[in-house]
């Protein structure tokens, strides 16, 4: 019996295994890293160890620091969750060692699996269809150049050591494979220490399907059915659906069955999935093994009814499963998708910053949220950026999807850009919808997910007006404040300007709110006008406006200090109210004075730079000595001087010209 | 406190008429002030434009605080009174919010002949100043300006309240510690060059701002000197060279910034929050409009006023059953004590000895007074005469003269006569007068006017032996009754600045409470009498 688990991991997972094993009474042992202090997964754990700076080799990829937490606290056993050690056999070992029950497979399956190439040779002794690969580690250079010519285009070249992506390249044609080559090699290299390349025919539309296996110490096996994880970018799974749509029952059944067999082949134990690609004409290949709990897990668990950690708990402590495969169905459909911390508009780069606002929707039975961190958490750029996972479950998939909107259409989140409004119209997509899914849908269907300018001008005016209406709302003791926008003989008047961020430009716009009572306003930007009128404020910041007298519309808000974010018409838009402030002109100024002529009499002491030299802003170009203080003078911004008027120890008078300069164009 | 009640039928066919007959009173003239908000014509406004120059309008709405009030003065300022029309009288003046201090703005509108001074430009502007002064507030003067209008310079610039003035003030009230800045976004030329030389800090704006002595016409016509009007008296020249302006703009939104933060820079005034929270009063404001009745002859129940004005319609009524035709009472608006006199008849003597009793009141009590005007005059008649009428209304004139509280007056309906000396006219110095657009305002009414002159008239033919029909004494009547409702109307009072605006009705409650705000701000005196006649 386990009695107190470890947990190597933070997030999410962390918190979702604790929940599994607290349910079980087991006590709960987290570890973190220097900012993770005061995270969700620290304070969901019974007992939380501080391991090291947040940079992950230094904390939570440092084998020796977590097995000695471990036998600090007592623990009997480690959870590694998914990512950081959970694939890795040494620490699996390392706990062997140390008389720690490690919650996956043996380290010698993690190994066997953990190499694409031996995972392929010994899948293709069980019979398992696989795709004709090649191992390219095993072949001299000339051996290779003689394959060129014979490979049947296209082709995948891929990190026989990676994942994620890393060291991959499609090759299209002959004439590309060279270059493709080296690239791959080098990038695997880099990423993996491992410069082996895996050679396999590349599918064009292929379907990423994973079957979910069990094995008991026993040795007893189950598969918990399929998922499909097509849509991906850049090899990252964004969207997750359990069973695997339009697969049909004998297929669903034979894959199963090959998954379970691929698993037994190498004497696995635990929680397993067999990674396959689904072909346009039904066919299927074993792709990978992955040798852990996977982020998806929750949508296998939302059709089987089970509970996968209490499952490998189970067989951690050595009982047999649960279920049998006899006793095991499949019940409706299951979706889940990942929210992260990153920018759809600027090529899904991770971002950072303090969580100002988290809503989400209330767990059901038809409806889950996974997730790792709190309203004010900051989201550091040394983990990966996942918020949550959005699991839903409906008796169809339709109804799935539809659910699932709900919920999304629930979740705010402020602070930090996020993919929200990128996986609604994702979920919105016809091709979606129509179940074209293979590993290229983003390529073939691209996502129009940012406002188009028409809904970007009404959002302007929108966000116009409910500045003006929260801010009506305040109460103030001065007369002066309280009657907001007050004029005598006219409407009040509210100008606003406001900034709004597109991924290409930042847009500024000076707007004029006009109440005309009852509820009515009048808006204006420059020749443009729109009349709204608002039902009285609800509870949570959620407003109708009738716009025009014909559109009705209801959204939320957020409202930080000079940040409003608008959740409106499926997207959600943020607008920075800017006041009059003197500052940016100062800069300006300050950069625009004749920083070139001589500020006061004075010795050239030095001069830093050549003249034509590229300088960049705040680039020391010489150095002045008057009245025994040394004044540095600088370039104010990126550019070159052109010419030099004095040089090092000649004397200047206050405002004489020392050199020209250019600024960068 | 008591809550007045009403007697209002709103379902009354007389009140419909009355509500939908004011109704239409604000209405035009809400109307007037949008047409006059706009300054000069279209073309002017985009000439302005086009220099990089904010409207006068939006240079105000982006210097006060955002989001706040803006309590405008002599809206109707010039209006009908010169051959042609000068909306405003050419600049904006008024209260607002800057950097959490209240300031009065005066901005020059350039898009209204140049933003020349005319006569009545000069008293809008000297008026901004006097109530800058009574309750110390820092003045803002957003200049954009050619200075005096030279056709009109007699009127503008030799005598005691005119262009000078300006000039006297700021050295006056920067004596008195209250903050003049002067912020140059277009000409600043001759007299006007003092506006900013006088300032305690100026602003000037690149490329538009501009101030000198004379500008280059004169100097090639005195010296021969070809200069342009940026050399002449530019940003530059003025920052870097003459000191003449502190701060260099780039431009309007720039300058506006820097004169906040000189706003920020002065010290808070003494608190100034309300006495106790605010109450919307019990009836709506809007009925406001079916109480007046269209004409003046017809009397109204001051009482139903002040349910419409005051904190949850609550009075603390003084004498309710003595000289019952003023009504003097403590009251709340917006939370801040007032304490109103409302005419609510003709002034006995009675009422006016208990009206000069409630200001003693007040005045021992530091607390500000407030006249609802409605008033056609005091009693005549010989037993009234032989009761002392005449020293029992110079009693309440000596206690309104005197009286060193701050006073606010709003002419409701009539003021006529000595009636508009007790009841705190503009002659004795209220620090705010507004009136509504139903008042009327003459030495007496229209009537008794043509009546009394068709008197003597009529005495002197009688004289004479001759004689004078029903026919002819009615078209003698007819123009003086013409001419006293024409110079009787608000709208020509308050062209002539003998008001701070006309306002709306409903608005009264917003405009008092803005006004107790300032009162509260500024610093209290002792008050001393004359001689009460006793």
């Amino acid at each position: 019996m386990i009695k107190r688990l470890l947990i190597a991991n933070r997030g999410e997972i962390a918190c979702r295994i604790m929940r599994s094993a607290q349910a079980r009474g087991i006590h709960c042992v987290a570890v973190y890293s220097e900012c993770d202090g005061n995270s969700l997964h620290v304070k969901q754990a019974n007992e939380a160890h501080y391991i090291g700076e947040n940079a992950a080799q230094k904390s939570y990829l440092d084998i020796s620091k977590i097995i000695r937490v471990a036998q600090f606290s007592q623990s009997d056993a480690i959870h590694p969750g998914y990512g950081f050690l959970s694939e890795n056999a040494d620490f699996a070992e390392a706990c062997e060692k140390a008389g720690i029950i490690f919650i996956g497979p043996p380290a010698s399956a993690m190994r066997q699996m953990g190499s694409k190439i031996k995972a392929k040779k010994h899948i293709a002794k069980a019979n398992i269809p696989l795709l004709e690969g090649l191992d390219l580690s095993a072949l001299s250079p000339q051996q290779i150049q003689k394959k060129i010519p014979t490979l049947d285009y296209p082709v995948l070249l891929k990190a026989s050591a990676g994942g994620g992506g890393k060291g991959m390249r499609i090759v299209e044609n002959e004439s590309d494979f060279q270059n493709a080559f080296q690239r791959a090699q080098s990038e695997a290299e880099k990423s993996f220490g491992d410069k082996a390349l895996l050679l396999e025919k590349y599918l064009t539309e292929p379907r990423h399907v994973e079957v979910q296996v069990f094995i008991d110490q026993q040795g007893n096996g189950a598969y918990l059915f399929d998922r499909d994880c097509s849509i991906q970018r850049r090899h990252q799974k964004i969207i997750e659906e359990a069973p695997a749509p339009l697969l049909d029952e004998t297929l669903r059944k034979t894959m199963g069955e090959c998954a379970l067999q691929a698993a037994n082949c190498i004497h696995y134990i635990g929680a397993g999935t067999i990674e396959f690609l689904l072909d346009t004409d039904q066919k299927f290949y074993f792709m990978e093994m992955n040798t852990r709990l996977q982020v998806e897990h929750p949508v296998s668990e939302f059709i089987t009814g089970q509970d996968f950690v209490a499952w490998q708990l189970d067989i951690a402590e050595g009982k047999p499963l649960p279920l049998q495969q006899n006793d095991l169905s499949s019940r409706g459909h299951s979706i889940e998708v990942r929210l992260y911390a990153e920018d759809p508009q600027k090529d899904f780069l991770p971002s950072t910053g303090k969580i100002t606002q988290l809503e989400f929707p209330q767990n059901s039975d038809r409806v889950r949220v996974d997730t790792g961190v709190c309203e004010s958490d900051e989201i550091s750029a040394f983990y990966d950026p996942l918020l949550a996972k959005i699991i839903s479950h409906g008796k169809s998939r339709k109804q799935a999807v539809q659910t699932l909107l709900v919920a999304l259409e629930q979740t705010k989140v402020s602070g930090v850009k996020t993919n929200l409004d990128y996986l609604k119209a994702l979920l919105r997509s016809e091709a979606f919808n129509d179940v074209k899914l293979s590993t290229r849908f983003l390529e073939t269907y691209p996502l129009v997910f940012t406002a188009s300018e028409e809904v970007l001008d009404t959002a302007f005016f929108i966000a116009s007006a409910v500045f003006y209406l929260l801010e009506k709302g305040l109460m103030n003791p001065s007369p002066w404040k309280n009657k907001t926008g007050w004029r005598l003989n006219q409407p009040p008047c509210f100008p606003i300007t406001l900034h709004h961020a597109t991924p290409n430009k930042l847009i500024a716009k000076s707007i004029t709110v006009r109440d005309l009572g009852q509820n009515q306003l009048s808006i204006h930007h420059e020749d443009k006008a729109l009349t709204i009128s608002a039902s009285p404020l609800g509870t949570d910041n959620n407003f109708q406006f009738l716009i025009n007298g014909k559109n009705a519309i209801s959204f939320s808000v957020f409202h930080h200090e000079n940040n409003l974010t608008l959740h409106f018409c499926n997207y959600s838009l943020t607008f920075q109210r800017q006041t009059l402030s003197s500052d940016l002109f100062q800069q300006k100024q300050n950069a625009d004075r004749n920083f070139n002529s001589a500020p006061m009499n004075g010795r050239i002491v030095e001069i830093h730079c050549s003249a034509k030299q590229t300088l960049c802003a705040g680039s020391p170009i010489l150095v002045m000595e008057a009245m025994k203080m040394e004044h540095i003078i600088k370039a104010p911004e990126a550019g070159q001087v052109i010419e030099f008027h004095t040089q090092a120890d000649s004397f200047v008078e206050e405002g004489e010209l020392l050199f020209t300069f250019k600024k960068k164009s | 406190m008591p809550i007045l009640t009403t007697q209002l039928n709103t379902k009354d066919p007389i009140v419909v008429e009355r509500q939908q007959y004011n109704h239409n009173l604000a209405h035009e003239l809400k109307d007037k002030i949008k047409q006059l908000a706009l300054g000069g014509d279209e073309k002017a406004r985009d000439r302005h434009r086009s220099r990089n120059k904010l409207l006068p309008r939006e240079r105000v709405e982006k210097l006060i605080d955002p989001g706040t009030a803006f309590l405008e003065f002599s809206q109707l300022a010039a209006e009908n009174v010169y051959d042609e029309q000068i909306p405003g009288a050419g600049l904006i003046t008024g209260i607002g919010q800057v950097s959490g201090r209240l300031c009065v703005i005066v901005a020059n509108d350039a898009t209204v002949k140049g933003g020349t001074y005319y006569p009545l430009s000069v008293k809008k502007h000297l008026r901004a100043q006097t109530i800058a002064e009574e309750n110390e507030l820092p003045c803002i003067y957003l200049v954009d300006s050619g200075g005096a209008n030279l056709p009109h310079q007699a009127e503008v610039f030799p005598d005691k309240d005119h262009f000078g003035r300006i000039f006297f003030n700021q050295a006056r009230m920067s004596a008195k510690g209250i903050a003049q800045i002067a912020v140059v976004m277009g000409s600043c030329t001759a007299g006007g060059a003092y506006v900013p030389a006088m300032a305690d800090e100026s602003i000037i704006v690149k490329g538009n701002g501009t101030i000198f002595l004379a500008g280059p016409p004169l100097v090639k016509a005195a010296t021969g000197e070809e200069v342009s009007a940026e050399e002449l008296g530019g940003a530059h020249i003025h920052c870097f060279e003459s000191g003449v302006t502190d701060h260099f703009a780039e431009n309007d939104e720039h300058a506006l910034a820097i004169a906040r933060n000189c706003i920020a820079s002065l010290p808070l005034p003494s608190s100034s929050a309300p006495s106790q929270a605010s109450t919307a009063p019990k009836y709506c404001e809007s009925e406001l409009y079916g109480l007046i009745p269209k004409a003046l002859s017809e009397a109204f129940n001051a009482y139903e006023v002040i349910a419409r004005i005051v904190d949850d319609s609550k009075l603390h009524e003084f004498k309710a059953n003595y000289g019952q035709t003023l009504v003097c009472g403590f009251a709340h608006i917006d939370g801040y004590p007032v304490g109103i006199i409302a005419n609510n008849g003709i002034l006995y003597s009675e009422s006016a000895q208990k009206g000069a009793h409630f200001i003693q009141l007040c005045v021992q009590r530091k607390t500000p007074l407030l006249f609802l005007q409605n008033i056609s005059g005091f009693m005549v008649g010989k037993k009234y005469e032989a009761g002392g009428i005449a020293k029992h209304g110079a009693k309440l004139v000596t206690a309104v003269a005197c009286a060193d509280v701050p006073k606010l007056t709003v002419i409701i309906g009539g003021s006529f006569g000595a009636g508009n000396y007790g009841m705190c006219g503009r002659a004795y110095e209220p620090r705010f007068l507004f009136a509504w657009p139903n008042a009327r305002i003459s030495v007496m009414g229209g009537e008794q006017a043509a009546s009394v002159l068709a008197q003597v008239k009529q005495e002197q033919m009688e004289k004479n032996q001759q004689n004078w029909s029903e026919e002819e004494i009615a078209a003698f009547k007819a123009p003086i009754r013409q001419r006293y409702e024409e110079e009787g109307h608000p709208y020509y009072a308050s062209a002539r600045l003998w008001d701070d605006g006309v306002i709306d009705p409903i608005q009264t409650r917003d405009v008092l409470a803005l006004c107790l705000q300032v009162l509260a701000q500024s610093p209290q005196k002792d008050t001393k009498y004359g001689i009460f006649r006793m």
